[in-house]
């Protein structure tokens, strides 16, 4: 039971972190229509920027956490501007994006692994525990679970209320009606590009010093960010939070008896049931 | 206020519409007829900017407007209510109209809520509910609402009485009476040839792409010619 617990716990930091990731690829995904395969990488450089700021530049640790959102916000339109928006205006535009973001994953996966190498790198967070019981939790674990959940908090609240959000779920329900009415859906494209680098950046920082930091972090992360999206449901916000932190949640438990590779396979099978049974989502529409 | 010159509209090899000239001036409705495929929508569509392949000038109160986006075509004056409603359907009533008011201030979005609500009382008691599970006709009610959100000084109406009730269809054409008179210029692309010409000033007949034939609406109704070769009345 104790071990439950704990691994509850566990799960449910790995699972903010799933779910922070897998609502940039989803909200990317709602307006634009583009899957993009670079998403890892972004959350993989949120990691970077912690490390180069907090191990050689002696930032301290919280400071990073408003650096990293910011440069890969510029990330973000770099990533528009040279492999997302001009590729999407052509024929087979959403296919070439598929491999323009791939590509640019792979480029920036390489180019990290041979400036840093592949050694784990350790980034020190808060310190201390916090001891419940039989529950041992780390002060860095608490701040990534309560401040996971109050981000995801503001970006509901944002795309609820704020004029950018109306815009923006706009654009994702009717793109034509959205132009039609004054939109800028380019520049809408561009801002969810950039506010989906940014979570995925300020996710990479918070979970570095939980994982450390390796060049494939992101990989190891956006292949479960996309289980998350495509159970949840593409383009779906509540299916990318419940799916995300449902299957920190899983995983750990599952983790209790079997190893990680029976884990994953777990994990995959209920894609694939979730694709067969359910192929929209489970809080995805029907195609009409 | 809006004036159209030589305008082409193409898809591929098909040519929509072929060098159509036509200007609508403010308190005026002017309708667009022709059977379906005539080219009504695509003529809508390019003077929003959101047809593919265009050609030709078009100005709104003197400013030419072709060479830009929809979104800057929206900010100088023009509003689209387009065919088959296109509501933001998980979007409640008052966010389908705050979407409408793209580039204005919350203050003047706030402004121009209240003078829709006040001109479709109907949608100030539904504010809440999400336009997708509104009917056909509140749906049309709230996409000319919503088009209306941005100050337009035209507005363009695509197919609006399409799949609406008789009744509903009157109250339409009593509210286009309204913005009529209230200064508005109104371009009116219609298959319901007795409707369009019922409510505007003045027609153009289009087949096939091309002008057949324009004139007032009155003596176009009265032309058994025109009704029997070209609206298939």
């Amino acid at each position: 039971m104790d071990l439950i617990a704990q691994q509850l716990v566990n799960g449910l930091s790995a699972g903010v972190a799933y779910a922070l990731v897998a609502l940039g690829l989803t909200l990317i995904f709602g307006v634009l229509h583009v899957i993009n395969f670079a998403h890892g990488e972004l959350y993989m450089l949120g990691g970077l920027v912690t490390v180069i700021a907090c191990n050689l530049l002696g930032v301290p640790y919280l400071v990073t956490l408003v650096l990293a959102p910011v440069i890969m916000l510029v990330v973000g339109v770099g990533l528009d501007k040279l492999a997302i928006g001009p590729l999407l205006d052509r024929r087979d535009g959403l296919s070439d994006v598929v491999l323009s973001t791939f590509a640019v994953s792979l480029l920036l996966l390489d180019l990290v692994l041979a400036v840093v190498g592949p050694a784990p790198e350790r980034v020190e967070g808060l310190s201390g525990v916090l001891i419940l019981g039989p529950v041992i939790i780390s002060h860095q674990r608490l701040f990534v679970i309560v401040l996971g959940f109050i981000l995801i908090a503001g970006l509901d609240a944002m795309l609820r209320y704020s004029r950018f959000g109306i815009e923006m779920r706009a654009a994702a329900q009717d793109r034509f009606a959205a132009e039609a009415v004054g939109i800028d859906v380019n520049a809408i494209g561009t801002r969810t590009i950039m506010l989906g680098a940014a979570i995925a950046g300020i996710a990479g920082a918070l979970l570095v010093p939980v994982t450390q930091f390796t060049p494939l972090m992101g990989q190891n992360v956006v292949i479960k960010a996309f289980v998350v999206v495509v159970i949840g449901g593409m383009g779906s916000v509540p299916g990318a939070v419940l799916c995300g932190v449902g299957l920190g949640l899983i995983e750990a438990l599952v983790n209790i008896r079997f190893s990680e590779g029976m884990t994953t396979a777990i994990i995959y099978s209920l894609l694939l049931v979730g694709l067969l049974m359910r192929p929209q989502g489970l809080f995805g529409r029907a195609a009409r | 206020m809006l004036s159209v010159e030589g305008l082409c509209v193409s898809y591929g090899l098909l040519r929509a519409v072929q060098r159509l000239d036509l200007t609508i001036a403010a308190g005026e409705v002017v309708s667009l007829i022709g059977a379906n495929g005539a080219g009504k929508s695509s003529t809508l569509k390019a003077l929003m900017g959101l047809a593919p392949n265009r050609e030709g000038k078009v100005s709104i109160a003197g400013r030419t407007i072709s060479h830009i986006a929809a979104a800057q075509r929206v900010r100088s004056g023009l509003a689209l209510s387009p065919e088959g409603r296109h509501v933001f359907p998980d979007m409640s009533v008052a966010e389908n109209l705050l979407a409408g008011a793209a580039g204005a201030s919350r203050a003047d979005a706030d402004c121009r809520t209240a003078n829709v609500f006040a001109m479709f009382p109907k949608l100030m008691s539904r504010q809440s509910q999400l336009a997708g599970t509104m009917s056909g006709g509140e749906q049309q009610m709230l996409a000319i609402a919503r088009a209306l959100m941005s100050s337009p000084r035209v507005l363009l109406l695509d197919e609006p009485t399409l799949g609406l009730a008789p009744i509903i269809v009157d109250e339409l054409a009593e509210l286009i009476e309204t913005l009529r008179a209230g200064g508005l210029a109104i371009l009116l692309a219609e298959q319901n040839v007795e409707f369009a010409l019922a409510v505007s000033n003045r027609a153009y007949v289009l087949d096939a792409g091309v002008l057949v034939k324009s004139g007032n609406s009155r003596a176009l109704a009265s032309d058994p010619a025109i009704l029997a070769a070209y609206l298939g009345l």
